[in-house]
């Protein structure tokens, strides 16, 4: 808050409450920001801690009733946003401050063409004809980075794929040459390649307007590769604020470290994650006191009874912990070689025990899904979302499948399970081929084989309870009733980490994590060999994801587990795991040890993937994304190489001939005609 | 780190508690309550369940405490309140207190009596074909939606043509050419008034087929039946209950027209349909008959219908956040 650049929108002591059936929720509690010219402040923190509201207030999009601003004031150009009328509020949003969405499926209106919606909003403010309009918003989408901008400008939202509705988003929300642009978890819905093209994007227009950025993100690494500020935000307040170096060279709140050390980096498998106990309070509930005490390992006395303020450490940096601020003797450290050891002798102990045969076999899975048929229901078109895919998983071993959305992991993971047919190619668990396994001998087996899955909130059952998710299963297949089974399903909860007393609750009343611990141990009931992982850490938050990785690699070492662990993250896989396949459109096109990840893969794709992934390391910002476009349809598969498209050192050979996957090294494969 | 930790780390990741548990039925009572016109029509429809226990209690059997079937001569369409021919009748044959609350038809029957007869009619008719047509959509809609492909083709064919009939004159066609009785016109309206709810359940297990606690069941090993109806059809009762709740007052009104023209509750016992029907002749000498007999019909239509919406709101998870 400190600092010589001019202000150009400042928050201070902005309080937003809700009115609820159960109480007043104070969402945003005396939130102070300041957002210089041309810069970008990072606001992080995980969900549920008011950082939406936040950027909602500031919009003076708060519905109210239940919502009403309670305090505070929000100076943008010398005027109170509070203050102003509605009409007022009108001229400033979307003109002088632009905002993005998370979800670009939904930000968009599917029933206007995408250059009527952003014409729409230039017309209104700048009170031009149609013509000027649209001649401007061809040019806009030339500048997000559209291609054949005349063309799209006529297509409608289904038209087009996820990234290029956040470009069109973009594109409407800096139309007018907005001052300020609210960027609400821009890249969170999207895959990392679009991800670091969409920052790239939003960096280049900063440059190129001078815009002032409001990022808000729970993603490390978005931060380091784009704010200059950052505010730290837990519990409806900011806990720390400084510069994007000084909060990544030393983070000073036992939050802000916790954050940093529950994230896995590539390139650092070796550290072991320490996850943030506990989770976010509900704001109904909170502590008294500082709110982070019930997770903060460091808490004494003072910090359960008085709560403290954010206080000035050195220049610009501002931390509100009593650890910090008393410069007590057991101050919060930062200290990321913790835990070292323990790591690296588990993964050897993993390594060695997969000198033993393949739990599992794949060879030459296919799945084709018919997508068009003639009037006599003949296919006319196939999706090839698998087309030939051979794994083997070794027991105790954690297999990891990584790729873009709709590069078919999830078919896979799916197929070799057989919740969906294959169309070609078998799959053998220990030997037998589960393909061949009448209905009977294959719900047999379906002990042995789990799966879990991303989304916490549908794959539970909201009308059981959850005791009786984790342990109907136990009752199906005959192996407990009564009380042994209400023993196994507190035995399982416990080992999940859950208290076993809830076990007649329902899932409504759990927290994302709790319910993947709630899907874990359904998985578990059956004491299986081999579970599929669908994402299972995607859809959490930061601290909660590093307790659920860590869950994982405890049970495989309790339980000799074998994992098929499907994610769109890197660094999560390369942690995880202790072999990698990189898949796109259906094929491997790489596969080699989690530990050479990062030294040694080499094909365009993989590098692509890891270029893309966000670094948290701000010195480092601003490298060129590799992978340019999009995923292509799996429907239209290009010629050759599949990949041959969008890769930069795509040769004639390449267009015409499809490569194999070639061994290059002991356990290393590769899928490419140049690398 | 020099000082130990103050606070022992928790042995459970829900260190900090769940709010204590608040029952669905509480839940869902706490809804209803804020939709006024529910709550006119549920308390109108316990009304109307209390009328007809009683009064099947009061019009049943050999010697009831009021006979709806006693025919009095002297007493025809007698207006409401007036008092029995006590010369003539005799103390068996008088009505309750010997007067007439609602008056008599043309056979000096008591009004009272055959309405309240008629309320314990209407409402065995609305339950009974409603549950014969909800027990039929929900495992026609259940197999479509689960299954899909041919099955799902054969069965959503078969709904398109009963919604081809129009259903009323069906119901009449088919209780036309069967014995008059009060149970083959259940059974014909049940059998007819499924294609609505067949495609509400196949409707929700289109969707529910895609939800990953679905797919979870399945790689539990669990049987296509125990998926179906243990697991899905709880999960789609919601728009079924709805649907069930306005269906009773389309059966009601169903077999009052039928009754009505004649093809309902054989004489001599009452429906509310046919004492309508009774009372066409005497619209103007005797207009106590219809009015009657109609206003009970449309408030029990009304509370079902309200109700019905009123349940809609409350379980519908959407509205509930707002």
């Amino acid at each position: 808050m400190v600092g010589n650049e001019q202000v150009i929108l400042e928050v201070k002591g902005l309080k937003t409450y809700f009115r609820t059936s159960h109480g007043e929720v104070r969402a945003v509690d005396g939130v102070d920001l300041s957002l210089s010219q041309g810069k970008t402040l990072g606001l992080i923190g995980e969900s549920g801690c008011g950082k939406t509201v936040t950027s909602l207030s500031i919009m003076q999009l708060i519905k109210s009733p239940p919502g009403k601003i309670a305090g505070g004031q929000i100076q943008f150009q010398g005027r109170d946003l509070i203050r102003l009328s509605e009409r007022e509020l009108q001229q400033i949003r979307g003109n002088s401050i632009g905002m993005i969405f998370q979800e670009p499926m939904t930000s968009l209106n599917p029933v206007f063409t995408i250059g009527d919606q952003i014409m729409e909003p230039l017309m209104i403010h700048r009170k031009t004809s149609r013509a000027e309009a649209k001649e401007f918003t061809l040019e806009l989408l030339y500048k997000v980075g559209i291609p054949m901008p005349e063309m799209r400008i006529n297509e409608y939202p289904h038209q087009m794929s996820g990234g290029m509705k956040q470009r069109v988003m973009i594109g409407m929300a800096i139309a007018c040459g907005p001052k300020v642009l609210i960027a609400d978890e821009p890249t969170t819905a999207l895959d990392v390649t679009m991800q670091a093209q969409i920052i790239n994007l939003l960096y280049d227009l900063q440059k190129e307007m001078g815009m002032s950025i409001l990022l808000i993100t729970h993603d490390l690494g978005v931060i380091a590769e784009m704010a200059h500020q950052v505010a730290v935000m837990y519990a409806s307040k900011v806990v720390e604020y400084a510069s994007v170096e000084k909060l990544f060279e030393q983070p000073l709140h036992p939050y802000t470290i916790g954050l940093f050390e529950s994230l896995p980096n590539l390139g650092d498998r070796e550290r072991k994650l320490q996850a943030i106990r506990g989770q976010v309070p509900n704001p109904l509930n909170f502590p008294t006191g500082c709110k982070f005490w019930p997770r903060c390992p460091y808490a004494d006395q003072k910090c359960r009874e008085l709560e403290p303020a954010l206080e000035s450490i050195d220049s610009g940096r501002l931390v509100a912990c009593w650890r910090v601020i008393d410069k007590s003797s057991n101050q919060p450290v930062y200290n990321p070689g913790k835990g070292d050891r323990e790591r690296s002798d588990r993964a050897q102990v993993a390594e060695s025990a997969s000198a033993t045969g393949a739990l599992m076999e794949i060879k030459e899975l296919k799945k084709f899904f018919s997508v068009k048929r003639n009037f006599w229901g003949r296919t006319q078109a196939w999706l090839k979302a698998v087309d030939g895919v051979s794994l083997s998983i070794k027991e105790g071993e954690t297999l990891g499948l990584v790729g873009e959305s709709g590069c078919g992991k999830t078919t896979v993971g799916r197929t070799i399970l057989r919740l969906i047919d294959a169309t070609q190619g078998d799959v053998f668990f220990e030997g037998a081929s589960i393909f061949s396994l009448k209905s009977s001998s294959l719900r047999r087996m379906r002990q042995k084989m789990q799966i879990i899955f991303q989304d916490p909130y549908s794959s539970l059952n909201p009308r059981m309870t959850v005791g009786n998710i984790v342990g109907e299963a136990l009752t199906t297949h005959g192996i407990a009733k009564g009380r042994e089974r209400k023993e196994l399903v507190e035995n399982l909860f416990a080992k999940v980490g859950l208290s076993p007393s809830y076990i007649k609750r329902y899932p409504h009343e759990f927290s994302g994590g709790q319910r993947q611990r709630i899907g874990i141990a359904r998985a578990l009931a059956l004491n299986p060999k081999f579970i599929v992982c669908d994402e299972v850490v995607s859809a959490l938050d930061v601290s909660i994801q590093a307790q659920i990785m860590n869950l994982l690699e405890k049970l495989q070492e309790e339980n000799h587990l074998s994992y098929l662990f499907i994610a769109h993250n890197l660094a999560v896989v390369e942690y995880i795991c202790n072999h990698i396949a990189v898949m796109y459109l259906g094929q491997i096109v790489e596969q080699l040890p989690a530990r050479e990840l990062v030294k040694n893969a080499i094909h365009p794709y993989t590098r692509g993937l890891l270029y893309s992934n966000p670094v948290s390391n701000p010195s480092l910002r601003g490298r060129a994304a590799l992978l340019k476009g999009d995923v292509p349809s799996p429907i239209h598969l290009p010629p050759g190489c599949r990949f041959h498209p969008r890769c930069a050192y795509a040769e004639e050979k390449c267009r015409k001939k499809e490569p194999e996957l070639v061994k290059r090294e002991k356990d290393h494969w590769v899928r490419c005609w140049v690398c | 780190m020099t000082e130990k930790n103050i606070k022992p780390p928790g042995r459970y990741s829900d260190e900090s508690g769940l709010p204590p548990q608040m029952s669905r039925i509480q839940d869902f009572w706490h809804q209803l309550r804020e939709n006024t016109l529910a709550l006119w029509g549920l308390i109108l429809l316990i009304l109307f369940f209390i009328i007809a226990i009683a009064g099947t209690k009061l019009t049943l059997g050999k010697n009831p405490i009021m006979d709806p079937e006693q025919v009095r001569l002297v007493d025809t369409l007698k207006p409401p309140l007036s008092k029995a021919n006590r010369q003539v009748l005799a103390p068996e044959d008088r009505p309750l207190f010997g007067i007439y609350l609602l008056g008599t038809d043309k056979l000096g029957r008591d009004v009272l009596a055959r309405t309240l007869q008629g309320a314990h009619v209407s409402l065995l008719v609305g339950f009974i074909s409603v549950g014969i047509s909800v027990l039929i959509g929900i495992i026609l809609g259940a197999l479509a939606g689960y299954y899909g492909g041919y099955v799902d083709s054969v069965i959503m064919r078969a709904v398109d043509i009963m919604l081809c009939f129009p259903s009323f004159f069906l119901i009449l066609t088919i209780v036309a050419l069967l014995p008059a009785s009060i149970w083959n016109i259940m059974v014909v309206i049940g059998l007819t008034s499924w294609p609505g709810i067949a495609r509400f359940v196949r409707a929700e297990f289109l969707a529910l087929r895609k939800q990953d606690f679905v797919v979870a069941a399945e790689a539990l090993g669990l049987s296509k039946c125990k998926i179906m109806f243990e697991h899905m059809v709880p999960n789609a009762l919601a728009p079924i209950l709805v649907s069930a709740t306005i269906g009773v007052a389309s059966a009601i009104l169903t077999e009052s027209g039928l009754s009505f023209l004649g093809f309902g509750v054989p004489p001599p016992d009452a429906s509310w349909g046919n004492i309508l029907a009774d009372g066409k002749e005497f619209i103007f000498d005797a207009p106590w008959l219809f009015i009657v007999s109609g206003t009970a019909i449309l408030l029990t239509v009304l509370a079902f219908n309200l109700f019905g919406e009123g349940l809609r709101d409350a379980l519908n998870p959407k509205l509930r956040e707002q």
